[in-house]
């Protein structure tokens, strides 16, 4: 089996638009109850035009996303930092690309771009050979 | 759950707590990811960050006043998780000033035989909203 080379990217992959009902769904199945994802008046008052969708919630796109594209590589880590805010009814889009390779694995940039001018998310995935870490 | 304030001054030890990878959460969270695989998704281990007894102990480091914003996440995975598998969930919440922030590390083991299964950070920044609820 060959590692993918530094350079190779991902497709670009259209993510959500969620909308209210799948971020309570989220909300629900998460635990996360934090009400600026569920209650429009509050996230308004701390100056969103609508509740941001879960940082996590956008997260879970890239495990699939990058099984999908290597299903003979694992997910060993997976980090990321929640920047811009991805609102209710927003588009956005994955994009990823590997960074480095190793003997056994590959480190990739993902990041998940809505309308704003930053990322909504930027985040690191550690894949090596073997089924599924987690 | 065990609870005790760290050797640092702001720094809370958490847990142990049961960690159950439970088919049936597993099966809600997938659910709600839209998600056909089998196994659990990678950042299903979120969930017991939302454990009763986990919160009650980060809602008593916290204070009453502020809303969290989940500012960053990691997860290193040692091993697959077993839907099914029971895991022993501890880990350390710092609070820290300028930015006020709550930074949680926590690690998964298997509840036999102790292996590490999944190590969690996560970096919440807590912004004070008078008059409303937090988390």
């Amino acid at each position: 089996m060959t590692l993918p080379a530094p350079g190779e990217k991902l497709d670009e992959i259209p993510i959500g638009p969620f909308d209210a009902t799948a971020v309570a769904a989220y909300a629900r199945a998460s635990g996360d109850d934090n009400p600026i994802h569920l209650d429009p008046a509050l996230a308004a008052s701390v100056g969103f035009a609508a509740p941001p969708v879960h940082g996590m919630r956008l997260m879970a796109e890239i495990g699939p996303a990058l099984a999908a594209w290597r299903p003979d590589l694992a997910i060993r880590r997976l980090a990321g930092a929640f920047a811009e805010p991805l609102l209710v009814g927003e588009p956005a889009k994955l994009a990823a690309r590997v960074l480095k390779r190793e003997a056994d694995s590959v480190l990739l940039r993902v990041t998940i771009q809505g309308p704003r001018r930053g990322p909504c998310l930027v985040a690191e995935a550690v894949l090596a050979p073997g089924s599924a870490a987690a | 759950m065990a609870e005790i304030a760290g050797d640092t001054p702001g720094e809370f030890i958490l847990g142990p707590i049961e960690a159950a990878a439970d088919p049936a959460e597993i099966a809600a969270f997938r659910a709600a990811l839209g998600s056909t695989a089998p196994e659990p998704p990678p950042t299903y281990p979120i969930v017991w960050l939302a454990r009763p007894a986990l919160r009650a102990a980060l809602d008593r480091a916290l204070g009453g006043r502020f809303l969290p914003i989940h500012e960053s996440q990691s997860f290193d995975y040692e091993r697959p998780l077993k839907a099914g598998g029971r895991y022993v969930l501890t880990g350390v919440a710092r609070r820290e000033s300028a930015p006020d922030r709550l930074i949680l590390t926590a690690e998964a083991q298997e509840a036999d035989g102790g292996a590490m299964a999944v190590r969690l950070r996560s970096v919440l920044r807590l912004v004070e909203i008078a008059g409303n609820e937090k988390k």
